[in-house]
């Protein structure tokens, strides 16, 4: 009779091999952050645009691009500046105490640096009210935050409209259906920046508020994210639409924003064209994609 | 490389910039990877959680847990003992990323292993198939909180041992400890695993459905 630890054991071992096994199904996205083929990432995305489970292992793989590697860097060398031991510290006895906690088992309390740095500034979240995201201070620099690129997509890569040009007018746009991840991220030039954003979509000449809850981090950077179903995009209807996005001190923001700012302006504005399309068309531009692709 | 990544280490270490710029692109892919892992595994708790953010706030937890008190955890790593770093990160992020979900209070993910919740629906009275997805989701649970308390010492010993079963002498001689350690290494794997697995058994079941979030 075998012993039921030892059969326990290799239950666990089974399940652990499965997980790693070379042609389980999340390899194909773990790959993506990696930095899969073009070809691949395409592939993906594409069934993402009409399956709302690889929709989020989308979000989970898909690669980690610059901004987040340099809140990352910063990240460490802050962890490494507040380490540092005093002309008086005694390091070693904190050396000896974390080596013990090592092989202890992992404690409950587990609160990382990052969470405790934004549970000091304002709870993590700040809630959207209408339109406008509230931030608690003004921001000493309206014009210190970028626009990062990671908005996400299918089709070519997204550019914002300064980046292309006055009055270029783009060949193909990106293009989003319901289920497409999207992510609008301000990043903060400093990390004492904080300030209120207001979104709308340009549509048909028309410009209309975009109601949209933004998430600020520690450093101050501006976050929303979802799909574009689950952000209200959607609502805007099929079709190219220009996201606009204006970000300042809460009492400089008009109620009616639109690129681009008006000269003088206390606040900066960002612009990006997109395409919102069906999950039925996002399909058939994929396959067409994948068709011409292999016929390469 | 693991000469290459021993001096790069060593420099990320000393704060200067553009190591700690380079080892993030190195590590980077590796813990993303380990993390979605964990990550993906918790589908279905997730709805409605941010996924991107989420991510991106283990990912850095992890650089963070690795930098942390001069960076005792890197240190820990040796490019002699077969194990190369991107792997060693590996085990760790993975650790880490389970433990931060798992001991998370009122995580919108889950605050106790899905397990025991199933588990306590299947004793009922409901054989077969619900009986045996409790039993797959009790083994997930015990993996789980095996990776989040072991050592990447110990981690990297049930690696060896269990996953690649390799013979004693084999990881006696990949990990430079002796046969008897090893033995006591794995009767000590196979205990902790069973008190983990009873303990999750002795857990009560919630009292209200959808007590989840």
């Amino acid at each position: 009779m075998s012993d039921p630890d030892d059969d326990l054991l290799d239950a666990l071992a089974d399940l652990a091999r499965s997980d790693a096994a070379p042609d389980h199904p999340d390899r194909r996205w773990e790959a993506l952050a990696d930095g899969a083929s073009p070809n691949e990432e395409a592939a993906l995305r594409a069934r993402a645009a009409r399956d709302p489970d690889a929709a989020r292992r989308l979000e989970i793989f898909a690669p980690l691009g610059e901004a987040s590697r340099a809140r990352f860097v910063d990240g460490i060398l802050s962890t490494l500046a507040a380490d540092a031991p005093s002309p008086s510290g005694d390091a070693s006895g904190d050396a000896a105490r974390a080596a013990d906690a090592d092989t202890a088992p992992a404690p409950d309390n587990v609160v990382p640096f990052v969470r405790r740095r934004a549970a000091l500034i304002i709870g993590g979240l700040v809630a959207a009210a209408a339109a406008v995201l509230i931030a608690t201070t003004l921001t000493p620099d309206p014009q210190s935050y970028a626009l990062s690129p990671e908005i996400g997509g299918l089709g070519p890569p997204v550019r914002t409209v300064a980046d292309r040009g006055p009055g270029a007018q783009p060949e193909r746009l990106p293009y989003f259906a319901p289920s497409t991840p999207i992510r609008l991220r301000l990043r903060a030039g400093s990390p004492g920046d904080r300030a209120a954003v207001r979104a709308a979509v340009r549509a048909d000449g028309v410009t209309r508020p975009w109601p949209i809850e933004f998430h600020v981090s520690a450093e101050g950077h501006l976050t929303a994210q979802g799909s574009v179903e689950a952000l209200g995009l959607w609502r805007f209807g099929p079709g190219r639409r220009t996201i606009v996005l204006a970000v300042g001190p809460p009492d400089a923001l008009p109620e009616q924003i639109d690129h681009p700012a008006p000269p003088g302006a206390d606040w900066q504005s960002f612009a990006v064209d997109v395409e919102l399309v069906s999950a039925s068309e996002a399909q058939r531009r994929a396959a067409d994609s994948a068709d011409s692709a292999e016929s390469r | 490389m693991n000469t290459d990544d021993t001096h790069l280490l060593e420099r990320a270490l000393a704060s200067e910039p553009q190591a700690v710029r380079m080892l993030v692109d190195r590590l980077t892919p590796v813990i993303h990877v380990r993390v979605g892992r964990v990550l993906a595994r918790r589908q279905a708790g997730a709805l409605g959680r941010d996924l991107r953010q989420e991510v991106e706030d283990l990912v850095q937890e992890v650089f963070t847990a690795l930098f942390e008190r001069q960076g005792r955890l890197l240190r820990g790593w040796s490019n002699d003992k077969g194990l190369s770093l991107p792997n060693y990160v590996g085990l760790i992020a993975e650790r880490r990323a389970i433990n931060v979900l798992v001991s998370r209070k009122k995580s919108p993910w889950t605050e106790r292993p899905m397990a025991a919740d199933d588990l306590g629906r299947a004793l009922g009275s409901t054989p077969g198939h619900e009986a045996r997805a409790s039993e797959s989701d009790l083994l997930r649970a015990v993996l789980d909180r095996m990776k989040a308390e072991l050592s990447p010492h110990g981690l990297r010993l049930f690696e060896l041992l269990m996953l690649e079963q390799r013979d004693v002498a084999e990881v006696a001689a990949a990990t430079d400890m002796t046969p008897a350690a090893i033995y006591a290494w794995r009767s000590r794997l196979a205990k902790r695993a069973r008190a983990i697995r009873d303990g999750l058994l002795a857990e009560p079941a919630p009292s209200a459905v959808g007590g989840s979030r």
